[in-house]
């Protein structure tokens, strides 16, 4: 049984991937028409196939120089300034500490449902070069509080703290900060080293991502201009 | 028959340009850090401009170049975690799943937990495009085992996403 699964879950995998010959299509055609959780199964893997695509044409190409071709001390010594740069990223790496990413499990999941009456937002940041490295729920004397930290490669830090009104939590430190409530929540949006202008243009686009019911149309747009239009961070 | 030498002509790397954007989409998703990606691919495409044998057909240049990519990415990988083993592959069950749980940041989130090797397989068929066969070639595996990787790839994705205490909203553009 366990065999048979394992070998639909190939099958469906082919499927999607428009790997199957004509005539694997064919039977596997009549077996979506026949068996639901056949027809669940790959319904779901299209959805994850086309949200990693969508992702991927999601990411912005940025600045990138075309390499031009020349002599051949040229390509050395073009080689060896990319090897510098290179090397000078991977030490600000090292001196920065990007956070590690963590994996979320289910049971933090449980905790955040039973810290919150009301589910608080998360916003997606990652058109303004800034990815959730974890999600923790940090106790304080008051209560609970939800803290999302941002990463960004370049020295961005972020730390979003969702707490209920009334025991509201106070983030410590940062550069930048900016409070608001939603509904019966306190978000609290502090900054470590980010330029002013920049903060407060991801501080709109994260404000109203938690206000909204829906995401903005443009808020992918006015994110990436806030990463665009500012200095890297100094944290 | 490959070209020989950057002198011949550009025309074996007329197609670089196109590439970029997948290249870097295939490296942002291998090593998950955006700006780390564009050097990367940057110092590939100037190795590429160096190398004296050039694949001089289209499909074979977008593998090659591919295979430049990963091979940069693989290293540094294996420079940063050098206790990970590139190669593990968790095993987990697909039919348990909810479908309602994946968006860009879901899956975005998911596939930097996932297993190196998981996230190679779904950036090489569903970000690069490859069919198969071609996955089989840049990785030097049979076409069967890339038909059971992919689906233990997207079977540990749809698992980070669901053990993820990150959830989607919905979206007015279809996110």
């Amino acid at each position: 049984m366990a065999t048979e699964r394992k070998s639909d879950e190939v099958l469906l995998n082919a499927l999607v991937d428009g790997e199957l010959s004509p005539a694997e299509q064919a039977r596997a055609a009549a077996r979506l028409a026949a068996d639901r959780d056949f027809a669940r199964a790959y319904a779901m893997l299209s959805k994850l196939k086309a949200t990693v695509i969508e992702s991927a044409d999601a990411e912005t190409v940025g600045e990138i120089h075309w390499p031009v071709a020349r002599s051949r001390a040229w390509r050395m010594a073009a080689i060896g300034i990319s090897g510098a740069l290179a090397a000078s990223v991977l030490l600000g790496l090292v001196l920065f500490r990007l956070l590690p990413i963590e994996v979320q499990t289910s049971a933090a999941e449980r905790t955040i449902q039973a810290a919150f009456v009301v589910e608080p937002v998360i916003p997606d940041l990652t058109p303004a070069g800034l990815q959730l490295a974890r999600t923790v729920v940090s106790a304080y004397a008051g209560g609970q509080a939800l803290v999302a930290t941002y990463a960004g490669p370049r020295g961005c830090r972020l730390e979003l703290w969702v707490s209920e009104a009334g025991r509201s939590a106070k983030a410590a430190g940062g550069t930048e900060r900016r409070s608001w409530r939603v509904g019966g929540l306190v978000y609290e949006l502090v900054a470590f080293g980010m330029p002013a202008s920049r903060f407060e243009k991801v501080a709109d686009a994260a404000e109203e991502a938690t206000r909204a019911t829906a995401i903005p149309e443009d808020l992918d747009r006015r994110l990436i201009e806030a990463r665009a239009s500012t200095a890297p961070c100094l944290a | 028959m490959p070209e020989k030498g950057a002198s011949v002509s550009r025309r074996p790397h007329a197609q670089l340009p196109d590439l970029l954007p997948r290249l870097i989409a295939f490296a942002r998703t291998l090593i998950g850090d955006a700006d780390r990606a564009r050097d990367l691919v940057q110092e590939a495409a100037a190795r590429a401009l160096a190398a004296r044998n050039v694949p001089s057909d289209a499909p074979a240049y977008r593998a090659w170049a591919f295979k430049i990519v990963r091979n940069a990415t693989l290293d540094e990988l294996r420079a940063k975690h050098p206790r990970q083993h590139f190669d593990a592959e968790p095993d987990v069950d697909l039919w348990r799943f909810d479908d309602a749980y994946i968006a860009r940041i879901t899956v975005n989130q998911g596939l930097s937990t996932i297993a190196p090797a998981h996230r190679e397989i779904i950036a090489l068929i569903d970000i690069a495009g490859f069919n198969y066969a071609e996955a089989a070639q840049i990785l030097g595996v049979p076409a069967g085992t890339v038909m059971s990787r992919i689906s233990r790839a997207r079977s540990a994705l749809l698992e980070a996403i669901e053990s993820s205490s990150i959830r989607p909203l919905k979206s007015s553009h279809g996110n």
